[in-house]
C-alpha cells in the first residue's frame, strides 16, 4: 500500500495529550503524598513514643543518593527525546529514549539492591511496612512512566515527516519530571531524615 | 418524506424521532456491541448515567433497610443476620451512594452535556472514557459482590480467614471504581480545557461546564488521597496478620476512609449542584446571568473548600483537628459560598416579575430544593465545627453528608430534565421528575433533621449512629425519610426509562421510514 | 496576560500555603517550622500539614503548565502548529481493546486474592490489550483516509492477531470442552457430545440454506454458544473431574468411570 498517494491526516489538537497528562500527573503526585504523609506521621508518632523507627545502620544512603543522581541526569535526557522530537532528529532522539531507559533500569536495579541490602520484611513492623509501600509505589509510578515516556517517543520519531508529535513527548515528560520530584522526596524523607 | 410526517399516532415518539435524526455528528448506529466499543462521548456518558441510576435504587434500598435496622421495630444486628453485615450494609450505603450514584451519575451528564457546551465535536480520550466507564463497572460490581460476600471495610466482632479475603477484594475493588472515576473525570476536563472551541475562552464556559471542570480539579486532587489509604490498608491486610492498618476484625480500615464522607470532602459530589442551579434558573427564566465570573469566583471558592483528604482524623485525633482553626474555618465558610448562590439567582429571578409556569417548572423547584438544601447541609457542617455544640463525632456528620446527597441528586434530576434531549434523545416526564424532586428533597430533609436531632440530643458518639436515646420519633422519621427518599429514586427511574421506550420507538419508526 | 485556568490553579496554590501554614501553627507547629517545611520546629500534625502542601504543589504545578499553553485555547493551538484555523479533534473509531483492558485489569484484581495465575492472565490481558489500543490510536492517525487506515492497522497486526487469537480460541473451546466431558458422566458425556455436534450441523446447515437471514442473529447465536461453553468449562472446571478408577491388572490397565461427588478409594485425578 502506497501511503502517500493517500490525503494527509488531520491536524490535530497539539495540547489535548498534553493536559490529559498533567492532569493525571496531578492526581499521580497527590496519591504519592497521600503515601507519604501517612509515612512521616507514622514515623513522628514513633519518635514521639520512644520507639526505634529502623534499625541502627540498616538503610544506606548512597544507593539512596546514587539513585538522585541517576534521575537528575534522567531529566536531562528526557528533555533531550522531546527536543529531537521537535525537531525530528530521530538519531538524537533514540539516543536519548535509550539512555533514559537505561537510567530508568538502573534505578530499579539500585532500589533491589537495596530492598536486599536491608533485608527487611514487610511484616517486620510499621516502619518496614510504609518503607515497602512508598518506595514500591514509586516503582510502580516509574515503571509506568518509562512505558509512557517509550511509547510516545518511538511513536514521534517514527511518524510522518512534518508531524509534530513532540507534545505527546512533552506529555510524558511532564509526568517523569514529577516521578523525580517524587524521589526527591523519598530520597529525603526515607532515606535521608530516617 | 419527512420523519414528523411518519405514520407514528404519538406525538412524543415523532419528536424523539426528530431528535434521533438530528442527534450529534459522528455518534454511531445503535447495536449490540456499542456499548463494548463506542468512542461516542455522549453513548459512554448515557451508559454511566443508566447505570448509575440502577446503582441508586440498590443503595436507595440498603439505606431503607439500614434506617429500619435503626428503628426500634427490630435490632439493628437482626435486620442482616449480625452486627457485621449490618456494618458492612451501613458503609456499602455510604460508599454506593457517593462512587457508585453520584459522581458517576455527574460524570455521565457531563459527559453528554459538557462537549457540547464547549463547542467540542466529542469528548477528549473517548477511549479512556470508555475503559473508565467498565472499569467502574466491574470494579462496582466487585466491590458491591465482596460486600456480600462477607467483606467490606472493617468489621465490628471478629472475621473469618473468607471474610478477610472478601474484604481484600472490597478494596480492590474500590480502588478500581476510583481510579475508573478519575479516568472518566481526567476525559473531561482535558475536554474543557483544551477541546474548546475559539469563540469560548475558558471564562466564557457555561456554569455547569465550568463547576465540572472546577469539581474534576477537586475530584483529582482529593480522591488519589483515598486511594493511597486504600494501598496501605491493602498492604497491611495482605497474608499475614495485619500491623497496624489492615486489622479486619475492627472497623479501623472503614475509619481510615471515612473522611471521604465527612466535611469538608463530602461537599466534593455538591461543586456541579452549583453549575446545573444556574444553568437551570437562568433558562426558566429566559435570561443570561449579568454577571459570570461571579459564578465562576462562587464555584471556585466552593471547590477550594470541598478540598478533602488534609483532614483524616484517624491519625489526627478528632479533638487536634478540630482545635485546627483551618478544619473551623472551612466548616464554616462553606456556607458562603451556597448562599451567596442563592442570593445571586434569587436577585435574577426576582428582577422581573415570574410568571406561574416559572414558579412551577420542575427545574425552577428543582434547583432551588437543591441549593436550599445544600445550603441547609452546609449550615449543618458549620454548626458540626463549632466545639461547644460537640456535633463533631456525632450524626451530625450524617446530617452532613444526607444533606449533600439530597441536593446532588436532586440536581442530577433537574439537569436530566433540563438536557433530556441531549440524554436521552426524548423528553423526561415532568410529572414524574416534579415527583422525584418532591419525593427526594423530603426524604432527604428528613434524614438530615433526625440525624441532627439525635446528634444534638445523643451524649455518646456512636460510630453508626445507632444510639438515638431512644427516641421513637426519630427513629421512624429516619425510616420515613429513607423510605420516601428511596421511592424518589424510583421515580426518575421510571421516568428515564419511559424516556428510553420512547427513544427506542422513535428508533423504530426511523427504521421503518428508512426501509 | 495571566489565564483564566491560571488564575484559578494559582488560587488554589495560595489558599493551600495559607492553609498549610495555619493549619501546621494550629496543630502544634511552633518557631519556623511551618514556614520552613520543618526544618527549624515543628510543624504540627503531618497528615493535615503535608496535604495541604501536596495539594499547594500540584495547583502550582498545573497553573505554570497552563499559563505557558495559554490555558490551551483554541488559537494558541492553531499558532501552535502554524495554521490559520484550530484543528478539530479527529474521529476515533470504535475499538474493543479499551473494553478487554477493563476486564483485563478486573481479573488482575480478582488474581490477587483469588489465584496468581488469575492474576497473571488478567495482566497479560491488560499488556495485550494496552498495545492493540496504541496501534489503534496510531492506525486512527495514519492517513487521511479511513479505510486506508484500518487496512494498515490490519496489515500489521492480522499476521500476528490471526495465530495468537486462533490459538487461544481453539486452547479455550478444547480445555472447556474437555472439562464438561470430563465433569459429566461417561454417558452423559456421549450425549453432550453428540447433540452439540448435531446442533452445529443443523446450525451450518440452516446458514447455508438461508444465507439471507440476519446476520445479527448468527452473531448473537455464535456469541452465546461462545459464552455457553466458556462458563459450562468454568464451572465444571470448578466442581472438578469425575472419578477415575483405576483397575491394574498383569496385561491391561482398565478404568471405569464413575460420575460422584464423593472422592473414591481409589486413585483420584479429580
Amino acid at each position: 500500500m502506497r501511503t502517500t498517494a493517500l490525503p494527509a491526516p488531520v491536524a490535530t489538537r497539539p495540547r489535548t495529550v498534553a493536559v490529559g497528562s498533567l492532569l493525571a500527573t496531578g492526581a499521580a503526585f497527590i496519591a504519592f503524598a497521600g503515601l507519604v504523609v501517612i509515612y512521616v506521621q507514622q514515623r513522628q508518632h514513633a519518635r514521639a513514643t520512644g520507639q526505634e523507627w529502623f534499625p541502627e545502620g540498616s538503610v544506606e544512603l548512597g544507593p539512596a543518593g546514587m539513585m538522585m543522581m541517576t534521575l537528575v541526569l534522567s531529566m536531562v535526557t528526557v528533555q533531550w527525546a522531546v527536543q529531537a522530537a521537535r525537531t525530528e532528529d530521530r538519531p538524537h532522539g533514540f539516543i536519548a529514549l535509550a539512555v533514559t531507559l537505561l537510567f530508568g533500569a538502573a534505578v530499579i536495579n539500585q532500589f533491589w539492591f537495596v530492598y536486599a541490602d536491608t533485608a527487611f520484611a514487610i511484616d517486620d513492623g510499621v516502619a518496614q511496612l510504609l518503607f515497602y509501600v512508598v518506595t514500591g509505589s514509586f516503582i510502580a509510578m516509574l515503571l509506568a512512566g518509562l512505558a509512557m515516556f517509550t511509547v510516545t517517543t518511538i511513536r514521534a520519531l517514527m511518524g510522518s515527516p512534518g508531524r509534530d508529535l513532540a507534545h505527546t513527548v512533552q506529555a510524558a515528560a511532564i509526568y517523569w519530571h514529577m516521578c523525580v520530584l517524587c524521589y526527591f522526596i523519598v530520597w529525603y524523607v526515607v532515606f535521608i531524615n530516617k | 418524506m419527512t420523519l414528523t410526517e411518519s405514520a407514528t399516532a404519538d406525538p412524543q415518539v415523532a419528536s424523539a424521532a426528530t431528535a434521533v435524526t438530528t442527534s450529534t455528528p459522528g455518534s454511531e448506529t445503535q447495536t449490540l456491541a456499542q456499548p463494548f466499543v463506542t468512542s461516542d462521548g455522549s453513548a459512554i456518558g448515557r451508559l454511566f448515567v443508566m447505570v448509575s441510576l440502577l446503582w441508586a435504587m440498590f443503595a436507595a434500598v440498603i439505606g431503607a433497610l439500614v434506617a429500619f435496622g435503626r428503628s426500634d421495630a427490630v435490632e439493628p444486628a437482626e435486620v442482616f443476620a449480625g452486627l457485621n453485615a449490618y456494618f458492612r450494609m451501613w458503609t456499602l450505603y455510604r460508599v454506593s451512594l457517593m462512587l457508585l450514584v453520584l459522581l458517576p451519575l455527574l460524570l455521565g451528564v457531563a459527559m453528554v452535556v459538557v462537549p457540547r457546551q464547549v463547542g467540542a465535536a466529542n469528548l477528549a480520550f473517548p477511549r479512556a472514557a470508555l475503559a473508565a466507564f467498565w472499569s467502574w463497572l466491574i470494579g462496582s460490581v466487585i466491590m458491591v459482590v465482596s460486600v456480600l460476600a462477607g467483606g467490606g471495610w472493617g468489621a465490628l466482632d471478629g472475621v473469618t480467614r473468607n471474610e478477610g479475603d472478601a474484604m481484600a477484594l472490597t478494596l480492590l475493588g474500590t480502588g478500581l471504581v476510583i481510579v475508573a472515576l478519575l479516568m472518566g473525570t481526567l476525559s473531561l476536563a482535558a475536554t474543557v480545557i483544551a477541546l474548546r472551541d475559539a469563540e469560548t475562552s475558558l471564562l466564557d464556559v457555561p456554569p455547569f461546564a465550568w463547576s465540572m471542570l472546577v469539581a474534576s480539579a477537586v475530584w483529582l486532587f482529593t480522591l488519589p488521597i483515598a486511594i493511597a489509604n486504600i494501598v496501605v490498608v491493602y498492604a497491611d491486610l495482605r497474608g499475614r496478620a495485619a500491623i497496624a492498618f489492615g486489622r479486619a476484625e475492627s472497623p479501623d480500615i472503614w475509619l481510615q476512609l471515612d473522611w471521604l464522607f465527612e466535611q469538608p470532602a463530602v461537599y466534593l459530589m455538591a461543586v456541579p449542584v452549583l453549575g446545573i442551579a444556574a444553568e437551570a434558573v437562568s433558562a426558566v427564566l429566559g435570561t443570561r446571568f449579568g454577571r459570570p465570573e461571579a459564578i465562576a469566583a462562587i464555584v471556585g471558592i466552593f471547590a477550594l473548600l470541598a478540598v478533602g483528604g488534609w483532614s483524616q482524623d484517624y491519625f489526627t485525633a478528632p479533638q487536634d483537628l478540630r482545635d485546627g482553626l483551618v478544619y473551623v474555618a472551612f466548616g464554616l465558610a462553606a456556607v458562603v459560598p451556597v448562599a451567596a448562590l442563592i442570593g445571586a439567582l434569587g436577585m435574577q429571578a426576582t428582577q422581573n416579575p415570574l410568571k406561574p409556569q416559572q414558579l412551577i417548572d420542575t427545574r425552577m423547584i428543582g434547583a432551588a430544593a437543591a441549593l436550599l438544601v445544600l445550603g441547609a447541609a452546609t449550615v449543618v457542617g458549620a454548626l458540626r465545627v463549632i466545639e461547644p455544640l460537640d456535633l463533631l463525632e456525632s450524626s451530625a456528620t450524617w446530617a452532613v453528608f444526607h444533606g449533600v446527597v439530597t441536593a446532588v441528586f436532586i440536581a442530577a434530576v433537574v439537569s436530566m430534565v433540563h438536557w433530556s434531549s441531549e440524554l436521552f434523545d426524548a423528553s423526561v416526564s415532568k410529572r414524574a421528575s416534579g415527583a422525584s424532586v418532591l419525593l427526594v428533597g423530603a426524604g432527604g430533609g428528613l434524614l438530615v433533621l433526625s440525624d441532627l436531632v439525635s446528634g444534638f440530643i445523643s451524649e455518646e458518639s456512636d460510630i453508626m449512629a445507632l444510639a438515638l436515646d431512644g427516641s421513637v420519633l426519630l427513629n421512624v422519621l429516619n425510616f420515613v425519610g429513607s423510605v420516601t427518599f428511596a421511592l424518589g429514586i424510583a421515580a426518575i427511574v421510571a421516568a428515564v426509562a419511559q424516556a428510553m421506550r420512547v427513544r427506542e420507538a422513535a428508533e423504530a419508526t426511523l427504521q421503518a421510514s428508512t426501509a | 496576560m495571566f489565564t483564566t485556568g491560571f488564575k484559578l490553579f494559582f488560587g488554589l496554590f495560595g489558599a493551600f500555603v495559607v492553609a498549610a501554614l495555619i493549619y501546621g501553627y494550629s496543630t502544634g507547629g511552633d518557631s519556623v517550622g511551618p514556614l520552613s517545611l520543618g526544618w527549624k520546629g515543628a510543624v504540627g500534625d503531618h497528615i493535615g500539614y503535608g496535604l495541604l502542601l501536596a495539594l499547594a504543589t500540584a495547583s502550582l504545578m498545573i497553573s505554570v503548565v497552563l499559563v505557558s499553553y495559554r490555558d490551551a485555547d483554541a488559537d494558541a493551538q492553531a499558532r501552535l502548529q502554524n495554521l490559520a484555523e484550530v484543528p478539530t479533534d479527529s474521529t476515533v473509531t470504535a475499538s474493543f481493546w479499551p473494553v478487554s483492558a477493563s476486564f483485563g485489569v478486573g481479573a488482575a484484581v480478582l488474581g490477587l486474592v483469588l489465584h496468581p495465575l488469575v492474576f497473571i492472565l488478567g495482566l497479560a490481558l491488560v499488556v495485550l490489550s494496552l498495545i492493540e489500543w496504541t496501534i489503534d490510536a496510531w492506525a486512527d492517525r495514519a492517513t487521511g483516509d479511513t479505510e486506508a487506515n484500518r487496512a494498515l492497522r490490519n496489515r500489521i497486526m492480522a499476521p500476528l492477531e490471526i495465530p495468537i487469537f486462533g490459538a487461544l480460541a481453539i486452547g479455550v473451546v478444547v480445555i472447556a470442552a474437555s472439562r464438561i466431558l470430563l465433569n459429566v458422566s461417561q454417558l452423559q458425556a456421549v450425549t453432550v457430545a453428540g447433540v452439540v455436534s448435531a446442533l452445529i450441523l443443523a446450525g451450518a446447515w440452516l446458514y447455508v440454506a438461508r444465507p439471507g437471514q440476519s446476520r445479527r442473529l448468527v452473531r448473537v447465536l455464535g456469541a452465546v454458544a461462545a459464552l455457553g461453553l466458556l462458563l459450562g468449562g468454568v464451572l465444571a472446571a470448578v466442581a472438578g473431574e469425575r472419578d477415575f478408577e483405576h483397575h491394574h491388572s498383569d496385561d491391561h490397565n482398565e478404568e471405569s468411570y464413575e460420575s460422584s461427588s464423593e472422592p473414591s478409594e481409589g486413585e483420584n485425578f479429580g
